[in-house]
């Protein structure tokens, strides 16, 4: 029995550790991985030290400074329509750009993962779960958020369970299909043998295998979910005015395109930027973890 | 084949059921009173009263469900609260709008994305290959209403060589060449993501083609490198691509919602927008379920072409 518990538990840690040793020094020798982390790190540094590196008040107005353009006036990336420095406002807004993306996949890794847990190992769940995911997938998924959203009433909040919403149904087939692989492995069927229930095989020995493709999927979700997410506060849905947020900023500036274009072009290249690093990091991640996706 | 087919079909049934549930559900997922939320802090009585009768808030859930679903059948999605237009009608005015649109980015997607792909695969670590892969990476992180932005305020206000909105001059002639001088813009912007997604995706496929048996007997044979990589290796290479341009539709349909914002294009997706303003939930319901319904018949379209395309599927 000794023999039997440390055989697996020693096991699959040894094979997980050398997984993600590998997974690390692959990521290390891709120079586009390691420039998406350092520009992320920057991000998230200065929108968390925001009210130390803001040079204004986010809310404060000046209407005799509206529109101001680009290192004038003090203002080092110009003022809005109501003279409000946009400097720091994208410091104090990527606050809640940020956290309108992160915390939705967060979520919607959790829900999915465990519905696609129960799908992909317990056969009689699979198919009612897996048919409502498929209905789910049948909406184009910025339009279920705007349903959603819309329904439910603008705001912070109501953004986030509407993209939660949205991101569920993929995280669960992913994760579903990883644990059907794993199901199949023969420590699943040694630790039905010695007697283990299903509760636990699905959750000690079967979630911890079927978990890296569901970690890379969620970390091009991030990227997915804020895009989305400022594309619904664009629209008008989600963070509401005057609470600062990337994607409303530039929702605002449309209307000054013709006269102070920074208004809107600058939140949308911070969105950009970060984007793109989450998806360049997102890769790398992937082409580690699966040395088959290597080019 | 037979078979599948008529599988194929069936599947498509549930699905399109389920659809029709999440969208009637929407409208309980308004927080206190529906009828007093979407009617606003300024409605009579009579008024809210006549609309909670119109959405049938009165009577059990059950029983709402069934009345709006024989209605929807009917091709009856109930009046827009703003206008007390008829939704099905309107929006059928407008979705031809949006189809012209979606289907522009579409072949833009198509065209650019699987020829550059192909190019990149055949000529891997050159100069194209690089380039393209670096514009598809950015393609694929840029919102595309930044982007609709950035060429309206460049080509459109700087240089002056688009239109910046709508789909015909005031004073055009609405011909042909007036609607295409609009739809340049809007259509490279909402094709943005599918093409970056389309070249990598073919690119990928491309390459795992182009390391098979058949490729090098095809060489060996003596046939001219043109003849294989377009004959032998792109054909091949193409089914998974089909699949994935079927549900990139999808994208593009709710993609539109933004990129018609942004051109004042008059398509469904504008009127979304318009409905989100005014919390008119009955037009955003049509507009949701008609985009829903329009992408899963396509994307049955897409498998049936794909099991004609593909014989290991008809014949298994």
């Amino acid at each position: 029995m000794t023999a039997h518990a440390r055989a697996n538990v020693v096991v699959p840690t040894r094979r997980s550790e050398s997984h993600f040793a590998r997974v690390r020094s692959d990521l290390m020798r891709d120079k586009a991985a390691i420039l998406s982390a350092i520009v992320l790190v920057f991000v998230v540094a200065f929108v968390i030290l925001a009210p130390f590196l803001a040079t204004h008040d986010p809310l404060a107005t000046a209407p005799a400074k509206r529109l101001v353009p680009p290192l004038t006036g003090g203002y080092l990336l110009g003022s809005d329509e109501l003279g409000r420095d946009i400097y720091s406002r994208l410091a104090f807004g990527g606050r809640t750009s940020l956290i309108v993306a992160v915390i939705p996949v967060i979520v919607a890794t959790m829900i999915g993962g465990l519905l696609g847990l129960a799908a992909g190992y317990f056969r009689r769940l699979d198919s009612p779960i897996m048919r409502t995911m498929d209905v789910f997938l049948a909406f184009p998924s910025i339009l279920l958020a705007i349903g959603i959203n819309a329904a439910l009433g603008p705001g912070t909040t109501n953004l986030m369970i509407s993209l939660v919403v949205v991101a569920v149904p993929a995280v669960a087939r992913v994760l579903r299909s990883a644990a059907i692989q794993a199901s199949q492995f023969e420590y699943v069927v040694a630790a039905r043998a010695i007697g283990a229930q299903d509760t636990r095989i699905a959750l000690v020995h079967i979630l911890p295998n079927a978990l890296a493709p569901v970690i890379v999927f969620a970390s091009l979700e991030f990227g997915r979910m804020l895009i989305l997410a400022s594309g619904l506060s664009f629209l008008g849905l989600g963070v509401q005015p005057p609470e600062p947020d990337w994607g409303a900023m530039l929702a605002t500036g449309r209307q000054y395109m013709s006269v102070a274009p920074h208004v809107a072009t600058v939140p949308g290249v911070l969105i950009f930027v970060v984007a793109l690093a989450i998806n360049t990091l997102g890769d790398g991640i992937r082409d580690a973890s699966d040395p088959r996706m290597k080019r | 084949m037979t078979r599948y087919i008529v599988g194929r079909l069936l599947q498509t049934i549930p699905v399109l059921w389920g659809a029709s549930l999440i969208v009637f559900l929407l409208i309980r997922l308004i927080p206190g009173d529906a009828a007093t939320v979407l009617l606003g802090s300024d409605a009579t009585p009579e008024n809210t009263e006549a609309l909670r009768e119109q959405l049938g808030l009165n009577e059990p859930i059950v029983v709402q469900y069934w009345h709006w679903l024989v209605k929807v059948l009917q091709g009856d999605l109930g009046v827009s609260i703003q206008t007390r237009a008829p939704v099905f009608e309107t929006l059928m005015g407008k979705f031809g709008n949006t189809l012209i649109l979606t289907m522009a980015a579409m072949v833009i997607a198509a065209v650019v994305g699987v020829s550059a792909g192909v190019v990149s695969a055949t000529k891997r670590h050159s100069v194209f290959d690089r380039v393209a892969m670096v514009i598809a990476l950015f393609g694929n992180s840029m919102p595309a209403f930044w982007l609709g932005l950035i060429l309206v305020l460049t080509l459109g206000l700087g240089l002056g060589w688009f239109p910046t909105g709508g789909m015909y001059s005031l004073r055009g002639d609405g011909g042909l060449g007036d609607l295409l001088r609009h739809l340049i813009l809007p259509a490279i912007t909402l094709a943005s993501v599918t093409t970056a997604l389309v070249a990598r995706m073919v690119r990928s496929s491309m390459l795992e083609v182009l390391n098979q048996d058949y490729m090098t007997t095809a060489r060996g044979k003596g046939l001219t490198n043109r003849t294989t990589i377009w004959r032998h290796g792109f054909r091949n290479a193409l089914l998974p691509v089909v699949t994935v341009l079927g549900l990139q539709f999808g994208y593009l349909l709710g993609g539109a919602v933004v990129t018609e914002t942004v051109f004042v294009w008059p398509g469904i997706g504008l009127m979304t927008f318009t409905a989100i303003g005014t919390r008119d939930v009955p037009v955003i319901q049509g507009a949701i379920l008609m985009t829903a319904t329009s992408f899963v018949l396509i994307n049955l379209v897409v498998d049936l072409a794909y099991a004609y395309l593909d014989p290991r599927i008809k014949y298994s």
